[in-house]
């Protein structure tokens, strides 16, 4: 019996843990709804952009009408809400097709090159970091400084431009910026969206080779100018820990530095180097418009601005929605992850 | 040798960190080569270029919709105008160059074989065309009429505003006279009716195609024809991948000549920098929605031809007449005296535009060169301000935030009226504020670039612009002559008396101004220099059936 409740104990820790969040995560997206609602409905009314140029009062009123737009504020989002919670995010007023089918079909660009910027990143920043803490002012830490720097002083978009001038133009080594593929390359049969995996899942190489190719320069891009505060933070965090007692003792029984370095300290350093790739990943997720500007690309970060542009309010409801989402998500993940990694989060929990 | 090194190191910098240096050097090196190699051979030749019946235009966004009732946007309405057969349409005729323009005297049919007007005015026969949609199914009377029914019948449709003008309000005016003739009964004569069934928003429906689709909810297929073609011209749909690339397949029922490029490709590139590069670099053929500055600047460029076509278009800065300061029609006159207008043509428009003469375009063919007093005078401008009290002028004008040419006008001004002591505020605005703003009054005053009307007519103008309930009278303005002039302009037939009146209401708005012409622009189209066929029409959409490359 008593093993029984020392099993379910730390379970049930768990599930109240995750439940707390969960309950704390609605209300938040509860707000945001509120809130989005409101500033939307006030930023602009649509029905003039929506008629265009050839409408008459009378048809801009009946669009207003038939709409709904001319119902008191709360109506509007009552019935919004209530839509909302019967799964439908609404509809365009201007493609008249489901928002969630118009997310679904750009979120996996954002995803793609979300998780490849993030690749890219932790591969240069993490090792660097640590080989930066290693011999602080040393050589190695003052690149990788004026790289934090560099990478935080840049405009992305400013970035990315660069690269698409020089390799492109003038090198011409560097697919045109032109999205996702090549303009004569079809997309490989649609299984998960991310046209990356879709060309392994098709075994077209020549695809996942173009793909590849157009996925390099806007994540190289995102890497550069979104990741710098990984490595300035596994640097710092390196050197803490470099300097604590552990070390020291591990130091004095000889353990080989790579041993000391690569295994003790950066394991010790990796709970906040995970929080902050989790807040790097969430804020990459919720679409990178200008870097998706630069090089064409189809993502939910281009999809809200042009929402904003037209007042379009459900698609924009339903991206700052699908955002606040990923950003809850993503630090549950990450909570949960230093629960898993550090006992002493676990204890304090 | 220890003296060399000497030389050569760097304070702070041990022999260790020298080598580290240099090894993490020569790696980046290594490292940037191989990844030049790897995305070179990731870059496939297609990337610099399609396929020779293959036409590639970079576009700054998707369409809006594809449905031919809902045309708002210029990339709509190119979509459907190339989509679509009209009723009817301007024959072409050569413009030099390999390029063309319309003739805007001869309206000859499309979709439609032939059409005539009855003695009366109003009363209008039309033999439909033998042909066939791009679907196969045969085209007849029954989808002239379900486009007007469709038009008609729902509430928002743009297309509403064409039947309308014409003086057809409802669906039973217009009748099937047999299987391939209908009839017209028109509630006065119409001088426009063959340029506003032209229009791309006229465009015929296969109509037996669309109900296939038509639900309870949607009983005009609006959902499915958002998305997709059913239409008769001389392309159809492929694919659209919303925010990437939207292919159009040449259709081969297509009843005129066979267009040369198989296949448009219409590749979503938003930032205008890009398409500058790709057409540049001969990725693309064309690049759509540049600035002036933009595409003037590729004039020169090797393998770039930047196509030059007069317009009816104007950068128009308009007034908001109802509100102050503008009410009063004395500040709009000194503001006209104010303007730069040579420098605006000269340094932002680049020489591609005219000097305004007028309210109406230059290039109008009822333009008549009646008393237009503005040129640029800031010391008479600065006199009426005062006489008319107001000296220390102060006002916002609205600008739309995603056009650059407005943006660039907008600066001259300000300084040209800062030097009479008029302090203009420039206010930039989301499109739909922007537009929410025009059409509710709500600004003093609004710059945009490019507009001109679609049918070069001038009731057709007053019907839009100028009468006290014009449809989009964004000036807010009024006059009982421009309302009676409108009113004989409706039916007159009569080419010289339409002069006279069209004079008459010129007159009248170069004294009344409710906006001022900062200059009529011309319509300019970077293409690569083996792109020819260019079309102009005066609503500047472009039509890809003629286009060639050589």
């Amino acid at each position: 019996m008593t093993q029984v409740q020392s099993l379910a104990g730390p379970a049930a820790r768990w599930g109240i843990f995750v439940a707390r969040r969960l309950g704390s995560a609605a209300v938040a997206l509860l707000g945001v709804t509120v809130l989005l609602f409101i500033v939307t409905h006030l930023m602009a009314d649509p029905v003039y952009l929506l008629i265009g140029q050839r409408g008459s009062p009378a048809m801009l009123d009946s669009l207003r009408h038939s709409l709904g737009y001319d119902q008191p504020l709360y109506v509007q989002y009552a019935r919004y809400l209530g839509n909302l919670l019967h799964g439908d995010l609404g509809t365009s007023r201007y493609t008249f097709q489901p928002v969630a089918q118009e997310i679904a079909q750009r979120f996996p660009a954002t995803l793609s090159l979300s998780i490849a910027a993030m690749i890219l990143g932790l591969i240069w920043t993490v090792p660097l970091g640590v080989l930066s803490a290693i011999r602080p002012g040393g050589v190695l830490d003052r690149i990788s400084q004026a790289l934090v720097e560099f990478g935080v002083a840049i405009p992305s978009f400013w970035l990315g431009l660069l690269f698409v001038f020089f390799l492109y133009f003038m090198l011409k080594v560097a697919p045109a910026p032109i999205g996702q593929l090549d303009i004569t390359v079809d997309a490989p049969p649609h299984v998960t969206g991310l046209i990356v995996i879709d060309a392994m899942f098709a075994g077209d190489l020549n695809v996942l080779g173009n793909a590849l190719g157009h996925l390099f320069l806007p994540a190289l891009t995102l890497s550069l100018t979104s990741c710098p505060p990984i490595l300035q933070l596994t640097r710092n965090t390196m050197i803490q820990v470099l300097r604590s007692d552990f070390i020291r003792a591990a130091r004095s029984l000889g353990l080989p530095a790579r041993t000391i370095y690569w295994r003790y300290a950066l394991q010790n350093t990796l709970l906040p180097v995970t929080t902050m790739s989790a807040m790097t990943f969430g804020y990459l997720l919720g679409g990178t418009v200008l870097v998706e500007t630069v090089f064409s690309w189809p993502g939910i970060g281009l999809y809200a601005v042009q929402s904003m542009q037209r007042a379009d309010y459900d698609p924009i409801l339903g991206v700052v929605l699908l955002a606040a989402t990923i950003y809850i998500v993503v630090y549950l993940a990450a909570d949960l992850a230093a629960l898993f990694i550090d006992p002493r989060v676990r204890d304090a929990s | 040798m220890a003296e060399r090194l000497k030389i050569l190191s760097i304070p702070g910098m041990s022999r260790r960190d020298f080598l580290k240096l240099t090894g993490g050097t020569a790696a980046t090196l290594a490292s940037s080569t191989l990844m030049m190699e790897l995305l070179q051979a990731c870059a496939s030749p297609s990337s610099t270029g399609a396929s020779t019946k293959t036409l590639t235009i970079g576009i700054s966004g998707d369409p809006d919709t594809l449905d031919p009732e809902f045309g708002q946007s210029s990339r709509t309405n190119e979509l459907i105008k190339n989509r679509y057969a009209q009723w009817s349409r301007y024959k072409e005729i050569d413009a030099g160059g390999g390029n063309f323009k319309a003739d805007l005297g001869n309206v000859i049919g499309e979709a439609l074989e032939s059409f005539s007007v009855d003695a009366d005015g109003v009363t209008v026969h039309m033999k439909v065309r033998q042909a066939k949609f791009a679907s196969g199914n045969n085209q007849t009377a029954d989808d002239f009429i379900y486009k007007v029914q469709r038009a008609l019948g729902i509430p928002n449709a743009g297309t509403a505003f064409d039947f309308n003008i014409i003086g057809v309000s409802g669906p039973d005016q217009v009748t099937k006279s047999g299987d391939m003739d209908i009839t017209f009964k028109l509630a006065h004569p119409s001088p426009i009716l063959g340029p506003m069934l032209r229009d791309q928003d006229a465009g015929i429906i296969d109509s037996a195609l669309l109900k296939q689709h038509v639900t309870s909810d949607d009983k005009w297929g609006q959902k499915w024809l958002a998305k997709n073609s059913a239409g008769g011209g001389a392309y159809s749909v492929s694919s659209w991948t919303p925010g990437t690339k939207l292919v159009l397949r040449a259709n081969k029922n297509y009843w005129g000549p066979k267009p040369y490029f198989e296949t448009v490709v219409l590749q979503v590139v938003p930032s205008s920098d890009d398409r500058v590069l790709l057409l540049k670099n001969g990725t693309i053929d064309i690049a759509a929605d540049l600035s002036s500055d933009s595409a003037t600047r590729l004039k020169g460029s090797s393998g770039v031809n930047v196509i030059s076509a007069p317009t009816i278009a104007q950068d128009m800065f308009g007034f908001v007449c109802n509100r102050p300061p503008f009410n009063n029609v004395k500040v709009r006159q000194a503001i006209a005296y104010a303007i730069p207008y040579q420098q605006l043509v000269n340094d932002i428009l680049r020489g591609e535009a005219k000097v305004a003469k007028g309210v109406f375009p230059q290039n109008s063919i009822w333009f008549t060169n009646e008393d237009y007093p503005y040129t640029t005078d800031p010391q008479k401008a600065k006199q009426m301000l005062s006489a008319a009290g107001a000296g220390n002028l102060k006002f916002t004008v609205e600008i739309r935030d995603s056009d650059a040419d407005a943006q660039a006008l907008a600066v001259p001004i300000q300084s040209a009226l800062q030097q009479i002591g008029v302090t203009m505020d420039i206010n930039k605005l989301a499109s739909a504020q922007f537009q929410q703003h025009l059409g509710q009054g709500g600004a003093q005053a609004w710059i945009q670039s490019g507009l001109g009307a679609y049918v070069d007519d001038p009731f057709y103008q007053c019907f839009l612009w100028y009468t006290t309930k014009a449809v989009i009278n964004w000036f807010k303005y009024s006059s009982p002559v421009v309302d009676q002039v409108n009113d004989q302009l409706q039916a007159e037939l009569d080419v010289s008396k339409r002069k006279s009146l069209g004079s008459q209401l010129q007159k009248q708005l170069n004294i009344d101004l409710p906006y001022i012409s900062l200059g009529e622009p011309n319509f300019l189209l970077p293409v690569r220099d083996n792109i020819s066929g260019f079309l102009y029409e005066p609503d500047g959409i472009l039509t890809y059936r003629f286009f060639k490359r050589s």
